[in-house]
């Protein structure tokens, strides 16, 4: 598939060189949901670009199996039932986006 | 980040036009203690809020409310829509309709818009969540007021679930100002960092 955000990317993984696992797939989920963003925003207005369509369910699925990666190894992305928290509730862990220990910690993956 | 879901927290039914009920439901919406206020309040005051349980708390309120801001922006657009002329004089909305259409607007009852001095940020931990313990309260007694006036079970309905919805909030907020002083004593926070 073009990809036409290869740019985008190159300059995100320059900008931040030494990364944990945990900061890795956050940055991964950043870039692949950006894409969906804009891509969601352009179909809004070309609701019939088949080209646009296939490229944002395929990004979109991506999008999904890395949420579901995180969701799993590292607590809850969403509220509302929109994620599992399995074992303890990990939705109250210090790792709010302004908070100095965002996604800091190292954990083991599954 | 947020990502909107396309429904609502609470099905409304098939609200009539009602503009005396609108205007009413306006003050829950963009009154002092509406629901766009307390939205805002409580998401602004997650940034200093130092205990994670307390910022999960107001995230996930700050989040609800915004819910409840678009159930009551539906509510106020269906009452407003197909009114007569006579009716939207009588209930004295005919300046909101010359001005927004049937469209919501943040504004009281009396045409009072929304104003941002209405959010309570100090950014002092104890002080917020108590305001936001009497905000609960204050937005309870406001759907009990207006809902004193409502003659329709369709109106109704929507605004009993809202009204429960404050009671939860408070009750949380409640337990919130519990952990939020344990975790000051342990941490041993008085107050804020000068």
């Amino acid at each position: 598939m073009p990809n036409e955000y290869e740019s985008c990317k190159y300059r995100s993984k320059e900008s931040a060189p030494v990364v944990s696992q945990k900061q890795h797939l956050m940055q991964q989920i950043a870039e692949c949901e950006f894409i969906c963003i804009d891509i969601n925003l352009f179909l809004d207005t070309h609701p019939d670009d088949q080209h646009a369509l296939a490229d944002y369910n395929c990004y979109a699925e991506q999008l999904a199996a890395l949420k579901e990666l995180y969701v799993k190894n590292y607590g809850p992305l969403a509220n509302f039932g929109n994620s599992v928290s399995r074992g303890e509730w990990k939705w109250v862990h210090a790792d709010w986006p302004w908070q100095d220990g965002h996604n800091m910690e190292e954990e083991e993956e599954e | 980040m947020w990502i909107y879901e396309k429904k609502l927290i609470y099905p409304l039914g098939d609200i009539r036009p009602n503009p005396r009920m609108a205007k009413l439901i306006a003050m829950l919406l963009g009154g002092a203690n509406g629901e766009l206020t307390a939205s805002l309040t409580y998401l602004n005051q997650r940034y200093c809020m130092p205990s994670p349980e307390v910022v999960a708390i107001l995230t996930d309120i700050g989040t609800e409310e915004l819910s409840h801001v678009e159930m009551l922006s539906i509510m106020i657009k269906k009452m407003l829509t197909d009114a007569s002329i006579d009716e939207l004089r009588e209930a004295g909305m005919e300046g909101w309709v010359a001005d927004h259409n049937c469209c919501p607007f943040p504004q009281n009852q009396n045409g009072y818009p929304w104003n941002a001095a209405y959010v309570g940020t100090t950014g002092d931990p104890i002080a917020d969540i108590t305001n936001n313990m009497a905000a609960e309260q204050k937005a309870r007694a406001g759907y009990e007021g207006v809902m004193r006036f409502c003659d329709d079970p369709q109106i109704l309905g929507p605004l009993q679930f809202l009204r429960e919805r404050e009671i939860v909030h408070y009750q949380r907020f409640g337990e919130a100002l519990n952990i939020l002083n344990d975790y000051m004593a342990q941490h041993q926070i008085r107050s804020i960092k000068r």
